[in-house]
């Protein structure tokens, strides 16, 4: 059942790409992405083969799917991967929203 | 605290439930509060919980359908202040269905019994929802998932609102996954009822009061000692 929802899952974000609707509450108000902003572009474009894409989306994106994965099939040590990949995102979205100021020409 | 007898807010100083007239002395050395520890294994059964959760309201239609009423417009009298109460009370009526216990509308207004800590818990909730939900709206989702057992441990398990919070975030964290698809099916559902001119809630609103609460059942069981009192 979970591999059959998987499959066409994937089959869905290889197939499509969705425009870029903009959902995301916090980028609407502070004008920056959050930790969490481009994961679904990502998804769509990692389906593909697109990392490079991918990244640019979302820098972490990789790990997201990492503990999207672990939380989906229960691995054992799941709950570390998730408090270490929080941090992650937790430090990600500070530079996210600092750096730009920092570094105008540099968008993350 | 609460009296260990019938469930009444007490003071800590009282000596004597103020509304049974049980000793309240005799609760004292558990004041720390009832602590609980999940299964680990612990997963996610949403069609089967909402398929039974369905059966119960489909049993007493009128009664539900006049208890998501009450609810609504109360709810929608008082915003904020009276929503936890009510819930709490929802679900009081939602246990007793389920124990097939005789369970009566006025059980709704029992919830008033925990009206601090389900006050506490419906705005605590409300906020770390909307904090989630800021961040591409996905976290607000698991932060509801998480909180979904919050207003049965108050009510069952007779927890301070944090405490419940903790419990209910326990048990969720065994299948993050699973049950955040169950609260999602259950969000289907109720914008299903809400598309149907808004009266569909009446019915889907105590399905998904209906559904946690067996949810509860199956996973954390009801306290015993609750049975006579709640």
């Amino acid at each position: 059942m979970r591999i059959a929802v998987m499959a066409l899952g994937f089959i869905a974000l290889y197939r499509f790409t969705p425009p870029a609707v903009q959902v995301c509450p916090f980028h609407w108000l502070t004008g920056r992405p959050c930790p969490f902003c481009g994961l679904t572009r990502a998804a769509f474009e990692l389906a593909k083969g697109h990392w490079r894409a991918a990244l640019g989306f979302n820098a972490l994106s990789p790990l997201a799917f990492a503990m999207l994965f672990a939380a989906i099939w229960q691995v054992p040590g799941r709950s570390r991967l998730w408090t270490a990949g929080l941090a992650a995102f937790a430090i990600y979205g500070v530079c996210r929203v600092v750096l730009p100021t920092l570094i105008p020409w540099r968008s993350l | 605290m609460f009296c260990h007898s019938c469930g009444t807010q007490v003071n800590t100083s009282d000596g004597f439930c103020p509304s049974c007239g049980a000793s309240l002395a005799a609760a004292a050395p558990s004041s720390p509060g009832p602590v609980w520890t999940p299964r680990p294994d612990i997963t996610s059964h949403t069609g089967r919980w909402v398929g039974e959760g369905w059966a119960m309201v489909k049993d007493d239609l009128g009664v539900y359908i006049a208890l998501a009423l009450v609810t609504f417009v109360l709810g929608s009298m008082v915003p904020f202040i009276i929503q936890g109460p009510l819930t709490a009370g929802f679900f009081m009526f939602c246990i007793k269905k389920t124990m097939n216990r005789r369970a009566e509308f006025s059980d709704l207004f029992d919830g008033f019994n925990f009206f601090i800590p389900a006050l506490l818990a419906s705005l605590v909730i409300a906020v770390f929802v909307s904090v989630g939900t800021l961040f591409c709206i996905i976290p607000g989702i698991v932060v509801a998932a998480s909180c979904k057992f919050t207003y049965l441990f108050i009510v069952d398990k007779r927890m301070d609102f944090w405490r419940a919070m903790e419990a209910s975030h326990a048990v969720v964290k065994n299948d993050y996954f699973g049950f955040s698809m169950f609260l999602i099916a259950l969000t289907l559902l109720n914008i299903l009822g809400f598309i149907c001119c808004l009266v569909g809630m009446l019915v889907t609103m105590p399905i998904t009061v209906a559904a946690i609460t067996v949810a509860y059942r199956d996973i954390v069981g009801f306290d015993p000692r609750n049975a006579e009192t709640v």
